[in-house]
């Protein structure tokens, strides 16, 4: 009786949200787009670095935003605050810093020489006196809202948010500030691409498990049956629209190989085999399934791009960033907690991290070809299942804020 | 070193593990992608049998320490990583329904903007 109870797996998802179908034109219509741009990227919250990453004064990251034509810098001030900036020259507009991540005492415009101080006021300026009339209190460099939350660093463009970072990712309350952002999180690797597709749609392939048995059918079917994949949607949240879990089977079906086997041994990198050794995980209360025994993770959809996986000892991010209607740059990151410190730790990330690569060339295989349907007019709307509600809490979300002006609210 | 657990006999397996111990697995995985399915399956039959006490043998080590046979060892023992899928669930050499492996450039860092 217990332990039917501690086996059983949450109902796959429901038709809350209705049963109609949806149109599709918000993949491909550049009107559409521009509306996205103006009520949505610069709007919302949006996930742009690490604070592990600008740990010191001086440290600092770059987050572009490629539809927008804006780029970011990220900052911690000698006062230990992280401020963030757009990367525009106050003198003629070149950006000032051009890596992805670095130390600066100061921001120095390859230009002419300018020179911002952590503040991002204007310290210095060449040949002063060339310049007329001049007032550098006012030429400082112009600041975006920035706030930090589970260790990551969000920004929003809009100077006065309509909610905080907090409010605007609850349900995922306090627990998780603390889980995701416990100082043994650290980057261990990750990957990058471009696809002619819409963002959205390399965020979808992410937040249902209909798609499980048969995209995956050449790998992990069998290791998380889509039956064992439901869904929750999240009304009443702003930023967190819904998430998708994911259980093992009680018997795991499919080909366990002997290098899988061999694997599981020294870790618990791979999510498709069961580990002989769980990774320990601090702070998990109330973020991490633990009573459940066939739980692996849980995915949620944090509002507009980002697809984040919690799991015991290991974080997965993906991130989608907008180039036009039918392009976008994806990209995943994971952490880690603990250093690969000896031979079988190493094959077991080596193992896990080619499982998740291969599967993930699976997830991204189908969305240039939606997108070409998309764009050809072929098809015009899409049906979605109550496994697949994700979907259409995503897409309600997505109106709503389309629809209000950017209004979150 | 001190190698308490014994060093697997190799011999025979040369050519093999020459041929698969590349340096990253990117290298690896173009090999692989690059390779004939009947040269994935020779290295993996040659390598599977002495692939635990492999893994047993350079894990009493530092890593930092592996160095010439046995580093060549390891990567050998890597590359069982990324022709495991080829040999034991697609039969081929690369799978024929996920993207090309290669569009996905590795990142060095969260914000690693790499040009595509």
């Amino acid at each position: 009786m217990g332990n039917v109870s501690v086996m059983a797996i949450p109902p796959l998802g429901s038709h809350e949200m209705g049963t109609e179908a949806i149109p599709s034109d918000h993949y491909s219509s550049q009107e559409h787009f521009d509306l996205e741009k103006e009520y949505i990227f610069k709007k919302t919250w949006l996930m742009a670095g690490r604070e592990a990453d600008v740990s010191k004064p001086g440290d600092y990251v770059t987050f572009f935003i490629d539809a927008l034509e804006t780029s970011i810098i990220i900052t911690r001030g000698q006062d230990q605050k992280i401020r963030a900036f757009y990367n525009a020259c106050t003198h003629r507009a070149a950006h000032i810093l051009n890596e992805p991540c670095g130390h600066a005492k100061f921001m120095t415009c390859g230009f002419h020489g300018w020179v911002f101080d952590l503040e991002g006021k204007l310290a210095d300026v060449p040949g002063e006196e060339l310049f007329g009339e001049f007032d550098k209190s006012q030429l400082g460099l112009k600041e975006v809202s920035v706030d930090v939350w589970g260790g990551f660093i969000f920004i929003n463009l809009d100077p006065n948010p309509e909610v905080d970072l907090k409010e605007y990712l609850a349900p995922l309350n306090e627990s998780f500030d603390k889980y995701l952002g416990h100082k043994d999180w650290t980057w261990s690797y990750g990957w990058r691409a471009k696809f002619n597709a819409n963002w959205k749609l390399l965020v979808d392939a992410q937040i249902e498990g209909y798609h499980v048995d048969q995209t995956h059918r050449n790998t992990i079917a069998g290791a998380i049956p889509g039956a064992n994949a439901p869904a929750e949607v999240y009304s009443d949240s702003i930023g967190v629209p819904a998430k998708i879990s994911a259980y093992r089977p009680e018997k795991m079906l499919g080909v366990q190989t002997d290098v899988a086997l061999l694997s599981a041994k020294h870790g618990a990198t791979s999510l498709y085999t069961k580990s002989e050794n769980e990774f320990t995980a601090k702070d998990g209360d109330g973020v991490l399934n633990e009573d459940h025994p066939l739980w692996i993770f849980d995915a949620y959809l944090l509002f507009p791009n980002i697809v984040l996986f919690v799991q015991k000892g290991q974080i997965l991010v993906q991130r989608t960033i907008p180039v036009s209607p039918g392009e976008c740059f994806w990209e995943v990151d994971f952490f880690h907690t603990g250093e690969v410190e000896d031979f079988g730790q190493l094959f077991n990330s080596e193992q896990g991290r080619i499982q998740i690569r291969d599967v993930l060339t699976e997830d991204l295989y189908t969305a240039e070809g939606i997108q070409m349907n998309f764009n050809a007019g072929v098809i015009k709307e899409v049906y979605i299942n109550k496994q697949e509600i994700p979907i259409r809490a995503y897409y309600h979300r997505l109106m709503s804020v389309i629809k209000g002006k950017g209004a979150l609210k | 070193m001190s190698d308490l657990i014994p060093r697997p006999d190799v011999s025979g397996l040369e050519a093999e593990i020459d041929a698969w111990a590349l340096a990253t697995t990117e290298d690896r995985l173009v090999k692989r992608m690059n390779s004939s399915m009947q040269e994935i399956q020779r290295f993996y039959d040659a390598m599977l049998p002495i692939l635990p006490a492999t893994i047993e043998y350079l894990n009493q080590f530092n890593l930092s320490e592996l160095a010439g046979d046995d580093l060549t060892l390891s990567r050998a023992a890597l590359a069982m990583c990324e022709v495991d899928n080829s040999v034991n669930k697609w039969k081929k050499p690369i799978l024929s329904t996920g993207i090309d492996t290669l569009r996905m450039t590795k990142k060095t860092g969260f914000n690693d903007r790499t040009i595509l």
